[in-house]
């Protein structure tokens, strides 16, 4: 589980993440959208544990920078970054040694080819297209079999094929208990699969709904949003 | 008003405008500025005596140098990726508009010449070392700098023009790099032919330099007559020399055109690279290069359990990049570098009574080497680790990940230093013991610099490329790196009995003790930055 306590991120004198709290349950797939800029990008990275913030952020209740907390959760950047002269198959291994997942063979063969790079194996990170990129950082975040999956934009870049392979591996990471959290602004791509959406604006929570109170208003995601976002209505 | 002229018109009042709104930025420029205006003063108020002057002629041969390096190396990648004088929005926006592509190379070439003039006035602050060493004028130095950059910017039109010649044919592109060959063979032969018929000798060397046979030589040898055509205050043989560079500018712009109107595929392939390079740097993150296949030869990581993978992933990818692991061209270019000092020291203070010994000569090249080290390391595997997420996602203890994410920045050095100082030793015929304690030296300094960077990173987020921000950091290095250096001296004087190579290496013990110490200082006051850190983002 994965739960987010009055998260401040400032950058000088700009706020770009402003007293954020929400829970992401475990089996829960959460979507935090929000226009370009409403701060989506910066919250993930704080989550994961790569900037600086105030607030806290817990995973199944350790502190997000801790090592157990590291160990339970996977993370995929909005930029994909490969190592240049490692090949996909040793992208794999290296997490595999860090993060220390005794039988990794096996999975790697099962992600790389659920992904389409099983033929990739002996590609350098730098001769991989973008889209090929992005495949490889979804691989890499999985391999070690994470409580918690955060996504930064996950499905830019991928081909149909991937688009669907990943939208079934999150519905499959849900089904076995792991909470998922998704930034995006593409609304569409997770039209199908979303349990709770953590509408952002101007760096805050504006709106968290669940499929079931969406579904009750008769209301669909697409209209919360632009009711929210353009100042329709709507409060958190 | 033309689209162009407006873009021109905006651009130039925006920046300025940033630049009053970012007191920061305004005030580095000023500084720069004042530093460079209490240099030029410095060396008005205390001219160089006669016996501190170096041969003007010398000044001939350097500057000759220096153009050929700013151009053979230019053309020879352009033949590979092409060049560019535009950036990644002229091409989104300027290239798709209905707006003339003459008139866009036009403005694309105006802004080229800009930047290449503004990039080049780092270069005035080696007027003081000049003018100190050459009994040369601000204004020669001025002249300097502009043909600089005027080659520069000539080349970077005949790369364009190379590029659109032989883009996709092999052939032509062998024939394009013969004929740069040939050029540079050309000129080494004249020097040579010239140096033999004035009867070997430092006196031949002076005359076979600043020869005016090697001025007839296009673009670098126009450029560099021309610049001291000025600067001896010979008008004619300037105007000549400029009229000549104007028409080979005007040759390579008519070639060209009438050979390729449609140019933005030329230059579309160099623009995005310079824009992923450009991005990367502001995000300090390392950029992706596309260019160059690496043979993967044998694949896997094979060792390395939890915070230690990263070591093995290093040593990994050190083996791609080089077959040597460690070693690489850049070794063997510092190496070359390091014995033509050595050379150019020697011949130039034979039958001086104070000409450097071999320990000595050897220690001067050490603290090129030093210097050259320092700027490397920033390019280190550690530093190329913090731009991607793994590293702090990794769960590990972050001491541990410290520890083992830099110590290939750490062996780099090491490997180097043992060829580096290995022949060098042997070239110069300098002591074992001498050659032993530079290389102690250059390892702890690499330590040291690797630890800097770590404090850097805990301190200031990182390097990235801000300039000044480097040279704080270089004069931060340098302080603490004084305290060895000093005791290094102080030992030195205290035991003038030793042989000259033990004394060297008693005095080299501090400094390399007092390296060591700082290094894992530093790196043990750092040991939680992992944790604390902000990726470059």
């Amino acid at each position: 589980m994965l739960e987010v306590s009055h998260l401040t991120k400032r950058y000088g004198k700009l706020t770009a993440n402003d007293d954020l709290t929400f829970r992401v349950e475990n089996g829960e797939i959460a979507v935090l959208c929000g226009p370009n800029g409403a701060g989506k990008s910066t919250a993930i990275k704080c989550i994961a544990g790569l900037l600086r913030f105030g607030g806290t952020v817990l995973f199944d209740g350790k502190p997000n920078k801790s090592t157990e907390a590291k160990r339970s959760f996977g993370y995929v950047p909005e930029i994909p970054a490969p190592m240049e002269n490692l090949t996909v198959g040793e992208h794999m291994e290296f997490i595999a040694r860090a993060y220390r997942v005794e039988d990794w063979r096996g999975k790697t063969d099962a992600l790389l080819e659920r992904m389409e790079l099983g033929d990739k194996r002996e590609k350098l990170g730098k001769e991989l297209s973008k889209g090929m990129q992005q495949k490889l950082s979804v691989c890499c975040a999985l391999l070690p079999g994470p409580r918690t999956v955060l996504l930064d934009e996950p499905f830019i870049g991928l081909d149909p094929h991937a688009i669907k392979e990943l939208k079934t591996m999150l519905t499959e990471l849900r089904a076995a208990g792991c909470s998922v959290l998704v930034s995006t602004h593409m609304l569409d791509s997770v039209r199908e699969f979303w349990d709770k959406a953590l509408i952002m604006m101007n760096g805050k929570i504006a709106a968290v709904r669940t499929r079931g109170e969406v579904l009750q208003s008769g209301e669909n995601l697409e209209q919360l949003f632009f009711a929210i976002t353009e100042g329709k209505g709507g409060t958190a | 008003m033309s689209a162009l002229v407006f873009l021109v018109r905006k651009q130039g009042k925006n920046f300025f405008r940033d630049l009053l709104r970012h007191p920061g930025k305004l005030t580095a420029y000023l500084v720069t500025a004042g530093l460079f205006a209490a240099m030029l003063v410095g060396v008005q108020t205390d001219p160089p005596k006669a016996s501190e002057l170096s041969d003007f002629r010398m000044l001939h041969g350097f500057f000759l140098a220096w153009l050929l390096f700013l151009s053979i190396p230019t053309l020879l990648v352009s033949l590979k990726s092409g060049t560019t004088m535009f950036r990644m929005p002229d091409v989104n926006l300027l290239f798709v508009s209905p707006v003339s592509p003459k008139k866009i190379l036009a403005y694309g070439l105006t802004k080229q010449m800009a930047s290449t003039l503004l990039s080049f006035l780092f270069l005035l602050f080696w007027s003081g070392m000049l003018m100190d060493h050459f009994r040369i004028t601000a204004l020669g130095v001025v002249f300097l700098v502009v043909a600089s950059a005027l080659t520069v910017f000539l080349v970077q039109v005949l790369s364009l023009l190379v590029y659109s010649f032989s883009n996709g044919n092999p052939k032509r592109k062998n024939a394009v790099r013969a004929a740069l060959y040939a050029f540079l063979g050309a000129m080494v032969l004249t020097a040579l032919f010239l140096f033999r018929k004035n009867g070997g000798g430092a006196e031949a060397v002076y005359a076979a330099v600043s020869s005016p046979y090697l001025e007839y030589f296009p673009i670098v040898g126009w450029a560099k007559g021309a610049a001291f055509a000025l600067i001896g205050g010979d008008l004619r043989a300037a105007l000549l020399y400029g009229a000549l560079l104007l028409a080979a500018f005007l040759l390579c712009l008519a070639a060209f055109e009438k050979s390729n109107t449609d140019y933005y595929e030329d230059v579309l392939s160099n623009t995005e690279t310079q824009f992923e390079l450009r991005r990367a740097a502001k995000e300090n993150r390392a950029a992706m290069h596309p260019g160059g296949k690496v043979k993967t030869g044998k694949t896997g990581i094979g060792r390395g359990w939890g915070a230690n993978a990263f070591f093995y992933k290093h040593l990994c990818e050190a083996r791609r990049r080089s077959r040597l692991v460690f070693l690489g061209v850049s070794t063997f270019v510092t190496l070359a570098a390091d014995l033509a000092l050595a050379f150019v020291i020697r011949f130039s203070s034979r039958g001086d009574p104070d000409a450097p010994t071999p320990n000595v000569l050897l220690l001067i090249v050490f603290a090129a080497d030093v210097y050259i080290l320092f700027l490397r390391n920033a390019a280190g595997d550690w530093s190329r680790e913090l731009g991607k997420p793994y590293v702090y996602l990794v769960p590990e203890n972050p001491f541990r990940k410290l520890l083992w994410a830099s110590l290939t920045s750490v062996l780099q050095p090491a490997a180097d230093g043992a060829v580096l100082f290995a022949v060098l030793c042997a070239a110069v015929h300098a002591s074992p013991l001498a050659g032993l304690i530079c290389f102690l030296g250059y390892v702890t300094f690499g330590a040291l610099f690797t630890a800097g960077n770590i404090l850097a990173q805990r301190v200031m987020g990182g390097m990235g490329n801000r300039g000044l921000v480097a040279f704080l950091f270089m004069l931060l290095l340098a302080l603490v790196a004084a305290p060895g250096i000093g005791l290094g001296a102080a030992v030195f004087f205290a035991v003038p009995g030793l042989p000259e190579a033990a004394r060297i290496f008693v005095a080299g013990l501090p400094v390399v003790g007092w390296n060591l110490l700082a290094s894992l200082g530093i790196v043990f006051a750092c040991r939680n930055l992992l944790s604390t850190a902000e990726m470059g983002v």
